[in-house]
């Protein structure tokens, strides 16, 4: 692997990705989805997108048989001893079965059924540490068997979310609306099974003892973790939708959490005559909610049978660009007939609206009865509900804008023809780098307006944004760092529901009501069933709909799984890393120099102050400590051991990790996993404290022998520095200014370092939003190609890219700005920025570093 | 009761994530159906440095300057769908 592509494993055009996806959906004639007929009808408007899901519903075949195509290619024996789907359901949760009491309709059958099989989720994401190791293991490439266990594992988990598909296909036959909605989650889990089917290549290949690249291994182990991602999520959906099938069902379940969470006795909330007006007006909401949905896309069919009548007369190619401005255009002239339904979809749009805010304010009275001897605030409530008001509002603009979109790309008119696909085929390249979750992307639409807004070109919306864009591009790099990658999967899996949108005013009036009312009241106690069973759909979370944050009850009751939720202020973390001083003739860089322009300090904030970790409840013997989900053995040493110095500090806390990740026995002594000391061992509902301070103490014996290492890292705590002081900063500069850096560093570094050296190569493995980091003039290469291949550069290339200027230029034929190394330096932060001895790192110190890792 | 509905777009620039929300879902509705009705109506030459572009760039921050500055049809379409967009959201709302 080199600079001139010799031996860099090419990477594949997004182009060829999707026909390859393609290629196998239609290859794959064996799904065992069952497809209602509706659905049936619907993919036959022909599409790219919507080609694929007629695909799978070809005639359900038992046994699938393999890839006849990966099999001549690797030779590999089929899977025989796959998990059968018995086997996998037989470790099913079924908890939620039981939520259904009356399974005395069909259609409350098949969600029961529905809900069971989606728990089959659960397990894993409960072992998402089993499956972290089962992934390690299964692409080391030395464990055929983890391999095989691995490709067994996610054709369970695949075979398990179709099922739970093929359930609520049944279940919401007949109803449109939902029909629609599940056609998101065909079209994605088509998508999926592309995925593992790439997957499946390279884990038969290990599986069979065949050797495979190691980028492809690092490549696929990354592809992997994604999909394993996308369903987890899927099922968090179908849940959703779950409960959106039996609304009745799942809301009775969440009042009832909601009280039982709370601690608050039933007979504190009696439900009087303002809870049965509240009832009455919502099944009134309900019906307007219908029948508006129905005129929209009555209306939007309706548009299309008239274009293709208006189309056959038409030359197509011609009619194409008139066809889209008429389907899409905003002012177009429609028959009257057309402009009649708009209107009538209109009219019901104004009258859903009305009546939602009629239902938010009777839930407004509902409550204030309640809780009479509470004042709510008027101010408050008013704001909540102008909220609740302009987000349904907005919700009707997107509505009528998707279902226009759907309407061009689906017209038969102009479906078929090339121009139309090619543009399908463009979006969805550019929906298929959503699913893999680049960063980068998630940010997409929420700095799209703008980003259009500042740069001016004739876009019509840049009066009236000022100087608030900043602010917006903040936060929406902000949650593209909180979310990794996967907020867009969740935008692209459908926009959220009216429901969600109420549910959410809902939550916030009762969580106003019982915060006022009793202070151990919590958002997570109190909401969390809700939102799960009241369908916040579409990845809107309670917090999103919270106005502020002042009536976040006190955290005294907070339940465990409220933590990650709420993020204490970011706090930067003790390790700097950084050079020992006695490098004398190095220009120094503080670590705050460099730009810290991190997506998001919340989500990669390593260390928990000790404020923000939970209170940890002991058993009687003080020395056994209970397990609570989340606990992490960071968090727990860090609460609950002392040393003669005080608390462990981060340095310690990672030395201590390190440490337990290369004494495996010590690991099992504790009870910690033995394949990643961050997690508890499943199964574990204590752990003895005694033994993790014995622990603690053999490693603290072990690096006594390096005591000057601490302080030297310890002194460099960072500062924080004004981001304009920061962007004044030219990273480059500062590292050209190390001549000679084998030769500066000869004090040892800490291991935490030293191990970050070793893991950096990671981060030249596959990185979707890599090129995005870089103009297309820096990329181009002196042959007029895009270099493209700097993800797959060796550490020892990296480094010399900023250290020597002419393999720098050769890299960067047409010069490099500092601003693209810049974003190249603060990318290498965030895709590091999981692990906590990454953070604050800088370019200086990891030059340095792969100096001192040399040298030792 | 409710707030400045008649300025959907400077309404969405608020300091609340259910405004960065539907920031991203409008903008994405945009976008998408600025990229179809560009393919439709563009010439090949146009229709590939879009698609350059896009794959050269990983986050649509980076490449909308690009697509803008270098296509100035693709500018023009989406002026259209920002324009439609609101239009659309006025009459609504």
């Amino acid at each position: 692997m080199n600079l001139k592509g010799e031996g860099v494993r090419p990477v594949r055009p997004v182009g060829e990705l999707m026909a390859d996806i393609r290629r196998r959906s239609l290859e794959n004639t064996t799904s065992t989805q069952v497809q209602p007929e509706k659905k049936a009808e619907a993919s036959a408007i022909s599409s790219p997108l919507r080609i694929e899901p007629t695909i799978s519903e070809l005639p359900v075949v038992e046994d699938r048989a393999p890839d006849p195509k990966i099999s001549e290619e690797v030779n590999i024996p089929t899977l025989t001893e796959r998990v059968s789907e018995a086997e996998y359901l037989a470790t099913v949760d079924g908890r939620n079965v039981t939520t259904i009491t009356d399974p005395s309709t069909d259609t409350e059958k098949v969600v029961a059924s529905t809900d069971a099989s989606m728990s089959e989720s659960l397990p894993v994401e409960a072992e998402g540490g089993d499956f972290e190791t089962l992934l390690t293991d299964a692409f080391s490439g030395k464990s055929p068997e983890a391999a095989r266990e691995l490709s067994e594992h996610l054709t369970a988990l695949i075979e398990a979310h179709e099922k739970n598909l093929d359930a609520l296909d049944v279940a919401v036959a007949g109803n449109p609306r939902q029909e629609r909605t599940l056609d998101q989650f065909h079209t994605r889990e088509m998508m999926q099974r592309a995925m593992k089917n790439s997957i499946d290549a390279t884990l038969l290949a290990l599986a069979a003892g065949d050797t495979v690249d190691e980028a492809d291994l690092l490549a696929q182990q990354d592809t992997t973790r994604d999909l394993k991602k996308y369903l987890d999520k899927d099922a968090a959906r179908l849940q959703a939708k779950f409960a959106d099938v039996l609304p009745a069902v799942s809301t009775e379940k969440s009042e009832k959490e909601v009280v039982a969470e709370s601690g608050v006795e039933k007979s504190e909330l009696p439900e009087g005559p303002e809870d049965a007006a509240y009832d009455s007006l919502k099944e009134n909401w309900k019906a307007l909610r219908t029948v508006y949905e129905e005129q929209e896309h009555a209306y939007h069919e309706a548009l299309r049978t008239e274009l293709d009548i208006q189309a056959k007369s038409w030359n197509p190619l011609k009619s194409i660009p008139y066809a889209a401005r008429k389907m899409f255009g905003f002012n177009q002239k429609l028959s009257p007939e057309l402009e009649a339904m708009k209107a009538d979809a209109t009219t019901g749009a104004m009258l859903y609206r009305d009546a939602s805010q009629a239902l938010a304010e009777a839930k407004r009275d509902a409550l204030t009865k309640k809780f009479a001897d509470i004042d709510l605030g008027d101010e408050k409530v008013t704001n909540i509900l102008a909220r609740h008001e302009r987000m349904l509002g907005r919700k009707l603009v997107l509505t009528r804008a998707q279902e226009q979109l759907r309407t061009m790309q689906q017209a038969s008119s102009v479906a078929e023809h090339p121009r139309m696909q090619k543009a399908m085929e463009i979006l969805a390249n550019n929906k298929y780098k959503v699913m893999v979750g680049t960063v980068g992307v998630a940010m997409l639409s929420g700095a799209f307006l703008p980003v259009l807004a500042a740069m001016g070109a004739g876009v019509a919306v840049r009066k009236g944004l000022g100087g608030k864009i900043e602010s917006l591009l903040k936060q929406a790099s902000e949650k593209a760092g909180r979310e990794a990658g996967v907020a867009l999967h969740k935008e692209r899996a459908g926009f959220a529901t009216y429901d969600d949108t109420l549910a959410a005013t809902e939550q916030a009036l009762e969580k106003e009501a019982m915060a006022k009312k009793h202070p151990n009241y919590t958002n997570a106690a109190a909401f969390g069933g809700a939102v799960l069973a009241g369908g916040i759909a579409g990845g809107m979370t309670y917090e999103s709909s919270a106005p502020t944050g002042e009536a976040m009850a006190a955290p005294e009751a907070a339940a465990p799984q409220a933590t990650p939720e709420t993020p204490e202020p970011v706090a930067l973390p003790e390790v700097a890393v950084t050079p020992v001083p006695e490098a004398a003739d190095v220009t120094p860089v503080a670590t705050s120099e460099v730009p810290m322009t991190l997506p998001s300090q919340e989500a990669i904030l390593p260390l928990q102050t000790p404020e923000a970790i939970p209170t940890a409840p002991l058993t009687p013997d003080m020395n056994i400590y209970a397990i609570q989900p989340g606990d992490t053995l960071w968090d727990l040493t860090k609460t609950n051991l002392t040393t003669e110095a005080g608390a462990p500090t981060d340095t310690d806390l990672m030395g201590f990790r390190n440490y337990l990740a290369s004494n495996p026995a010590v690991l099992d002594e504790i009870g910690v996993h033995t394949g990643n000391p961050d997690i508890i061992r499943p199964g574990m509902d204590s752990i003895d404290l005694q033994k993790l301070e014995s622990a603690y103490a053999q490693y603290t014996e072990s690096i006594t022998p390096q005591p000057e290492a601490a302080p030297a890292i310890e002194a460099s705590a960072p500062e924080v520095v004004p981001a304009s002081q920061t962007e004044s900063v030219p990273v480059a500069t500062e590292v050209e200014s190390v001549s000679a850096p084998e030769a500066k560093f000869e004090l040892p570094l800490d291991s935490a370092i030293i191990n970050m050296v070793q893991d950096i190569e990671t981060f030249n493995v596959e990185k979707p939003g890599f090129l995005g980091l870089f103009s297309t003039t820096e990329l181009q290469t002196t042959s007029g190609q895009l270099f493209d291949t700097m993800k797959d550069l060796p550490l020892s290339d990296v480094e010399k890219i900023y250290t020597d200027q002419a393999f720098r230029a050769q890299v960067f034929p047409n010069g490099v700005s500092q601003e693209a190394l810049t974003r190249w330096v603060n990318w290498i932060q965030e895709q590091n920025a999981t692990i906590p001895a990454y953070t604050n790192l800088t370019l200086h110190d990891y030059v340095a570093s792969v100096a001192a890792s040399r040298n030792q | 009761m409710q707030e400045d509905t008649t300025n959907q777009i400077v309404d969405l620039v608020d300091d609340s994530e259910e405004e960065l929300n539907f920031a991203e879902e409008a903008g994405m509705v945009i976008l998408e159906s600025a990229i179809t009705r560009f393919v439709l109506e563009a010439d090949d030459e146009e229709v590939q440095a879009l698609e350059t572009i896009l794959s050269a760039h990983a986050a649509a921050p980076d490449a909308l300057p690009k697509l803008i500055e270098t296509i100035p049809r693709f500018a023009d379409i989406l002026d259209e769908e920002m324009k439609g967009f609101k239009a659309q959201a006025d009459e609504i709302l």
